[in-house]
C-alpha cells in the first residue's frame, strides 16, 4: 500500500511530464499518420500537429509562455556566437563528407529545383523553410524544453526521437544525414541559448548552402 | 245604150283579168304568202332595215328571260376566333352578312348554340331535359338552342340569380320590324329563295325567327319581368348587354353580329340573319324583300339534285267491249299519253308527248291477256315552262321542301343543318403546322469511320422542328424517320434507316423530341437523306391533331482524311524535307493537332482518285519560294504540303484542302486544325500491369461517358516486378539519346546506363529493377528541346525565319512510384452513400481542417482532464 502510494505520489509529481510526453507522442503519430489527400494538406497537417497543437497545449493546458519553450531571442550574444560556430562546423564537416564520400550522389534534389534558380529560392525559403521550422519548433522547442528536467540529456532525447521518427517514416538514407546532424548540433545550441530560433536560423542557412553546393557539384 | 256600155265594160274587165292572168305566168316565182309568214317577213325586213342582228337580239331576250332566276340571294358567313379553341377558351363567332340592303346594325341575328349531349329530342328526360329543354316545352329543339345563345348575349354576365324580378323597368321593350330595323312603316314582304332554280318564292310573314319566352313574343314591343327573368337580364337596366339597344332588341338580335361564349369541345353554333334583300319586292310600294340567310343556306338542295315530275304517264280507257271478238273475251281500248322531258334549261324544257292506242283482248273470266296491239297515234314536242313541276328535295331530317315552306316559322326546320363547329369551319386548325430545318447546310458523311465514331470526320447533322400552332410542344408525340436515296425525288424512298445504323442518334420516338441529331458517319454512301417528322397532339376527347413535314438533306460522302506527319531533313545548305512519323492519330489530337513552335509539319492526303489539289493555311494558299520536297511543283499544288509552326503558343492554324474526285467530279473539302503548344515531356508506364498512374477520379462528359483522370506525378508499382517507363513528348519528337533519366538521384542516359543497375532499350524504354513493398522510386526525365541546324536552315531559307527567333529549352518531368503488393486498382467509381455524398461535396480542405481541429480539441481536452485528475 505504501509502495503504491509512493508510486502514485511520484507519478503525480511527474504527471505533467508524462502527459506532455503523451501529447508529444500523439503529435508525432498524428503528423505521420493523419490522412491527407495532397501536398497542401500534408504541409497543413505538420503545421497543426507539430506547431499549433504544442502551442495550444503550452498556452491553454500548461498555462505557460512560449518563450519558456525556446521561442525567444534572449541571449543574443551566445546565440549569435554559438550559432555561427555551429554553422561553420557544419559546413566544414559536410564539406569533408562530400569531399571524401559519395554523399553528394545520394543527396537528391529535384531537377526542377536544380534547374531553375527561382524555383530553388522558392523551395528553400518557403517549402523547406516551413518544414524545417515545424521540425525545429517541435523537437528543439517543445520536446527539448519539455524534457529540461533532464538537462543536457534533453538534447539527446529530442535528437533520438527525431532520428527514430526519420528512420521509421522512410528507409534510412544519406538524404537525412544533414538534418540528423543538425538535430544534435542544433539541439546543443538550443540548450545553451534557451532558444531554438538560433539553431533554426543557422540550420536553414546551412541547408541552403549545402543544397546550392550539391547543385553546383552536380551541374 | 246604157245596157250595152255596161256589157262592154264587163267584157273589158274580164279581158283585163284574163290578160293580167296570162301576164302573171311570166313571173312564175311570185306567190302571195300566208298572213303569219307575211308578218314575220315584214318584221325581219324591219330588223334588217335597222341593222339589228337577229341572233344577238334573241340572246338578249333569252338573258332577260332568265334574269329572274339570276337574282343574288342574301348570304352570311361565320368565322371563329380562335380557330382552334380549347376547353374553356372564350370563343367568338362572327357573322358577316352579304347582299343585304341594310347596315349590319339594323339586321337581326338569331344565334343558336347546341351543347354536347343536347341532341334534338321529342321526349327528353332526366338530366338531358333539365339541361337542354330551356323553354320547358317537353322537347329539345332549335328553340332551346336559340335560348341558350340569346341568354348568353342578353345576360352579359349579369348576376341574375340574385336579381329582384318582382318588377321590371318599362324601357327594355322593342318592336321588331320585318326586314330590319330600318324598314319601319313598310309593308312586310317575305321571300325565300330556292338556290338551284334561282326562283324566289313569297311566304307568309307570320313571325320572326326570334326565340320566345314561354307565352311571350320577342320583339312585340312588350318586355315584362317574366321575360327579364327568362332571359336573365337586369330588371333595372334597359340595356343589360350594353350594346346600345334595349334588352328586347338584344334578345331579337338586333345588330348582334358576334357571339362569344366559353367553349366546350362538342359545342355547335349557328346563326340565321333577317334583313332586306337588295332585290325589291314586286308589290307597288316601297318595300324590299325580307329574306333570311344562314351559313349553309336554308333548306337548299346542295346535298341532293333537283327533281321534276317528269316523265309523266297517263292512261285513259277509251272503250270496253264484252264478248268481243268472241264470247268470253273482252276487248279493251286504251290511250296512253307519255310526256318525257329533255333539254331542261332552268324552268324551260322540251317535252315530248307521245300518244299510244292499245287494244287488249283478255279472257273475261281469268283476265289473262290473249292479245295486245299498240299503235302510236301521235308524237309531238314542245318547249314549255315546267316551273310548276320542279321540286327541291327536302332535308332528310325534316322532310321540308322549298315548296312546302309557306311561312317564316317553317324556316326553323332548316336551321338544324346550319349548326357548325369551329373545326368544321376552319379545317386547317386540325392540322399541326410543322416545319423543319437542318444544319450544317452542307453536311459531310464519313463512311470510313462507321465503326469508330470518335475518329469520324463526318458532321453531326441536327434537324430542328418548329410547330407554332401546337398547344404545348413538350407534350407533342414526335416520330422521326430517316430515308436515304441516290436521287432527290425517287419514286420510292424505301424503308427507313434503323436507329442502329445512325451513329449517336438521339431518341426518335417520344414526347417533346423537337430536334433530332445523329453523326454522319453512315455506312451508306447515298447522296440524299429524307428526314420525315410526324407530330401528333392529343386535344382531348380522343381527338388528335397531326402534322408532318419532311426535309431533303443532300450529303457528301467523304472518307478522305488529311494525315499529319513529323518531318525529317537531310542535306546541308539546301535541306531536303520529307515525311517522318505520323502524328496526331489519337481521337483527341485528331480534333486539334498539337505542334511546337518552329517545327516543320507535313500534311498529306492519300487518294489516287483526287486531283486539282488546293491547300490553304488560314485561308492563304500554300506557296513555296523553291522546291524542297519530293514531288514539289511550284506551278501546281500536289497532295503533299509542308508548313512551319511559327505562331505563338496557344495560337491555331487551320489547314484546308480542296480537291476534285476525278471519277465522280465531286468536290472534296477537308480541314485540320493545329495548335502551337509548348514542348512538354511526361513519363508514362510502358507496362501498366506492373506500374500505372494513380487514378484521381473520373471526368464525366456531356453524354455521360466517364473519362478517368490519372495523376501525372504519382504512380503505383508492384513489388517484385520490373517496372518499365517511357518518356512521352508533346509537340516534338525526342530520340532516346536525347533523354536524361534520374532515378533516386542517379542520372543516366543511353551512354551511361550500362554502368548502372538500370536499362534503356533501343526504343528508349527505361527498366527499373524490382523493389520491395513500401519502397518507392523517384524518377525524372529531362531533355533539351531545340531545333536542329537543318531545321533552322530550312526555316530560314524557305520561310525567311531569322536565326534569332530560335530558342532552346530544358524540359523535364518527375514521378514518384510507390511500391505495393497485389494487383493494381482498376479505375472505378464507388457508389457513395447519402451522408458520404454530403461529406464529400463539402470543400475537401474545410473538411480536413475540421478533422484536425476536432482532433486537437480532443487531445487538449483529454490532457486537461488527465492533468486535473490527481490520483492522490
Amino acid at each position: 500500500m505504501q509502495t503504491i502510494t509512493a508510486y502514485l505520489e511520484k507519478l503525480s509529481a511527474h504527471k505533467e511530464l508524462l502527459v506532455t510526453s503523451l501529447v508529444a507522442v500523439f503529435c508525432i503519430l498524428l503528423s505521420a499518420f493523419f490522412p491527407t489527400d495532397n501536398q497542401f494538406q500534408l504541409i497543413s497537417k505538420n503545421i497543426f500537429f507539430l506547431v499549433f497543437l504544442p502551442m495550444l497545449y503550452i498556452k491553454l493546458i500548461l498555462k505557460g509562455n512560449l518563450s519558456d519553450w525556446g521561442w525567444n531571442f534572449e541571449n543574443k550574444k551566445e546565440g549569435a556566437l554559438l550559432g555561427a560556430l555551429a554553422f561553420l562546423a557544419s559546413l566544414i564537416i559536410f564539406y569533408l563528407i562530400i569531399r571524401f564520400t559519395t554523399f553528394s550522389s545520394h543527396y537528391t534534389i529535384s531537377p526542377l529545383v536544380r534547374n531553375n534558380f527561382g524555383i530553388f529560392i522558392l523551395y528553400e525559403l518557403v517549402f523547406f523553410n516551413i518544414f524545417f521550422f515545424t521540425q525545429e519548433f517541435f523537437f528543439k522547442g517543445f520536446l527539448l524544453f519539455s524534457f529540461r528536467p533532464f538537462f543536457v540529456y534533453s538534447v539527446l532525447i529530442q535528437a533520438g526521437v527525431y532520428c527514430a521518427t526519420t528512420f521509421l517514416s522512410s528507409s534510412p538514407s544519406l538524404q537525412a544525414l544533414p538534418l540528423i546532424f543538425l538535430s544534435l548540433i542544433g539541439g546543443y545550441v538550443t540548450y545553451k541559448t534557451r532558444s531554438f530560433l538560433y539553431s533554426y536560423i543557422f540550420g536553414l542557412l546551412f541547408i541552403i548552402i549545402l543544397d546550392a553546393y550539391i547543385i553546383h557539384l552536380v551541374k | 245604150m246604157q245596157m250595152k256600155n255596161k256589157k262592154n265594160f264587163f267584157h273589158l274587165l274580164v279581158l283585163l283579168v284574163l290578160l293580167l292572168s296570162s301576164a302573171v305566168p311570166a313571173q312564175a316565182d311570185f306567190s302571195y304568202p300566208a298572213p303569219a309568214a307575211a308578218a314575220t317577213q315584214a318584221f325581219n325586213a324591219i330588223l334588217d332595215l335597222l341593222g339589228i342582228n337577229r341572233s344577238a337580239m334573241q340572246y338578249g331576250v333569252a338573258v332577260m328571260n332568265a334574269a329572274p332566276q339570276k337574282q343574288t340571294a342574301p348570304q352570311v358567313s361565320l368565322t371563329f376566333t380562335p380557330s382552334d379553341p380549347q376547353l374553356g377558351d372564350k370563343l367568338t363567332a362572327t357573322a358577316t352578312p352579304l347582299y343585304f340592303m341594310n347596315d349590319t346594325n339594323k339586321i337581326y341575328f338569331t344565334w343558336f348554340l347546341k351543347q354536347k349531349d343536347c341532341d334534338k329530342s321529342d321526349s327528353p328526360s332526366g338530366d338531358e331535359k333539365s339541361r337542354c329543354d330551356l323553354n320547358n316545352d317537353g322537347r329539345v329543339d332549335i328553340e332551346d338552342y336559340k335560348i341558350e345563345a340569346i341568354r348568353i348575349i342578353a345576360n352579359a354576365d349579369f348576376n341574375w340569380e340574385n336579381a329582384d324580378y318582382s318588377h321590371s323597368d318599362s324601357n327594355s321593350a322593342y318592336k321588331a320590324v320585318f326586314g330590319g330595323d330600318d324598314q319601319r312603316g313598310k309593308n312586310p314582304s317575305c321571300y325565300i329563295q330556292d338556290v338551284p332554280s334561282g326562283n324566289a318564292y313569297p311566304i307568309d310573314c307570320n313571325s320572326h325567327l326570334f326565340p320566345d319566352a314561354p307565352h311571350e313574343n320577342t320583339g312585340d314591343g312588350s318586355y315584362n319581368s317574366e321575360e327579364e327573368k327568362f332571359w336573365h337580364t337586369d330588371p333595372t337596366s334597359t340595356d343589360t348587354a350594353q350594346t346600345g339597344n334595349t334588352d328586347e332588341a338584344n334578345v331579337a338580335g338586333l345588330g348582334i353580329n358576334t357571339f362569344t361564349w366559353n367553349y366546350t369541345p362538342g359545342d355547335e353554333v349557328g346563326v340565321v340573319v333577317e334583313g332586306s334583300s337588295i332585290e325589291p319586292s314586286l308589290t307597288l310600294d316601297g318595300s324590299y324583300r325580307t329574306m333570311w340567310a344562314a351559313p349553309k343556306g336554308l333548306c337548299s338542295s346542295n346535298t341532293v339534285d333537283a327533281n321534276t315530275d317528269y316523265p309523266k304517264t297517263s292512261t285513259t280507257t277509251l272503250s270496253t267491249s264484252i264478248d268481243t271478238p268472241d264470247v268470253g273475251e273482252t276487248t279493251t281500248e286504251t290511250e296512253t299519253t307519255t310526256q318525257t322531258m329533255t333539254n331542261q334549261d332552268g324552268i324551260f324544257a322540251t317535252i315530248t308527248t307521245t300518244i299510244v292506242d292499245t287494244t287488249t283482248i283478255t279472257n273475261s273470266e281469268t283476265q289473262a291477256i290473249l292479245s295486245q296491239n299498240s299503235s302510236q297515234i301521235s308524237s309531238s314536242s314542245a318547249t314549255i315552262d315546267i316551273s310548276d313541276d320542279i321540286h327541291s328535295l327536302s332535308l332528310k331530317d325534316n322532310g321540308r321542301t322549298i315548296q312546302s315552306i309557306s311561312n317564316v316559322s317553317d324556316l326553323n326546320a332548316c336551321l338544324y343543318d346550319n349548326l357548325v363547329t369551329p373545326a368544321e369551319n376552319s379545317p386547317e386548325s386540325q392540322k399541326l403546322d410543322v416545319s423543319l430545318s437542318f444544319s450544317p447546310s452542307s453536311p459531310i458523311n464519313d463512311p470510313s469511320s462507321y465503326s469508330s465514331p470518335e475518329l469520324s470526320n463526318g458532321d453531326e447533322l441536327i434537324v430542328q422542328s418548329s410547330i407554332p400552332n401546337a398547344n404545348d410542344a413538350t407534350y407533342l408525340q414526335y416520330s422521326w424517320q430517316v430515308f436515304a436515296s441516290d436521287e432527290p425525288n425517287p419514286s420510292s424512298w424505301g424503308n427507313p434507316l434503323p436507329k442502329s445504323s445512325l451513329p449517336n442518334a438521339t431518341q426518335m420516338d417520344g414526347l417533346g423530341l423537337s430536334s433530332f441529331k445523329f453523326k454522319l458517319n453512315l455506312a451508306t454512301q447515298k447522296k440524299y437523306l429524307n428526314i420525315i417528322l410526324t407530330a401528333k397532339e392529343n386535344t382531348g376527347d380522343n381527338l388528335f391533331r397531326e402534322g408532318h413535314a419532311s426535309v431533303l438533306v443532300p450529303i457528301i460522302s467523304n472518307s478522305n482524311v488529311i494525315d499529319v506527319f513529323d518531318t525529317s531533313l537531310s542535306g546541308t545548305s539546301d535541306p531536303h524535307v520529307s515525311m517522318a512519323d505520323e502524328i496526331c492519330t489519337s481521337a483527341v489530337e485528331n480534333a486539334i493537332c498539337p505542334v511546337t513552335k518552329n517545327s516543320i509539319i507535313g500534311v498529306k492526303i492519300n487518294s489516287s482518285s483526287l486531283t486539282d489539289f488546293f491547300w490553304t493555311i488560314d485561308g492563304t494558299p500554300f506557296t513555296y519560294q523553291e522546291c524542297f520536297f519530293d514531288g514539289c511543283d511550284l506551278n501546281k499544288q500536289t497532295n503533299v504540303a509542308y508548313f512551319p509552326a511559327l505562331k505563338e503558343i496557344g495560337d491555331q492554324y487551320t489547314i484546308t484542302l480542296t480537291a476534285t474526285n476525278q471519277e465522280t467530279g465531286e468536290k472534296v473539302n477537308l480541314a485540320r486544325t493545329f495548335q502551337v503548344v509548348a514542348p512538354t515531356i511526361s513519363i508514362s508506364s510502358a507496362d501498366e500491369s506492373a506500374c500505372k498512374p494513380v487514378l484521381l477520379g473520373n471526368y464525366i462528359d456531356m453524354s455521360g461517358r466517364k473519362w478517368p483522370d490519372y495523376s501525372q506525378t504519382d504512380f503505383m508499382g508492384l513489388a517484385d516486378n520490373q517496372l518499365t517507363l517511357r518518356a512521352v513528348t508533346t509537340g516534338f519528337t525526342a530520340s532516346p539519346a536525347d533523354l536524361f533519366w534520374t532515378i533516386d538521384g542517379t542520372t543516366i542516359n543511353v551512354d551511361t546506363v550500362a554502368a548502372s543497375r538500370f536499362a534503356i532499350d533501343a526504343n528508349g524504354v527505361l527498366a527499373l529493377p524490382t523493389k520491395q513493398l513500401g519502397e518507392n522510386y523517384e524518377v525524372s526525365v529531362g531533355t533539351l528541346y531545340a531545333q536542329s541546324n537543318l531545321v533552322k536552315t530550312a526555316l530560314n531559307k524557305y520561310w525567311n525565319v531569322p536565326y534569332d527567333q530560335f530558342y532552346e529549352k530544358n524540359i523535364s518531368a518527375h514521378i514518384s512510384i510507390q511500391i505495393q503488393e497485389g494487383s493494381l486498382p482498376v479505375a472505378s467509381v464507388q457508389a457513395k452513400k447519402i451522408l458520404a455524398t454530403i461529406y464529400t461535396s463539402t470543400p475537401a480542405y474545410l473538411a480536413f481542417l475540421l478533422r484536425i481541429v476536432l482532433t486537437i480539441s480532443l487531445i487538449l481536452f483529454t490532457s486537461q482532464l488527465v492533468l486535473s485528475f490527481s490520483p492522490i
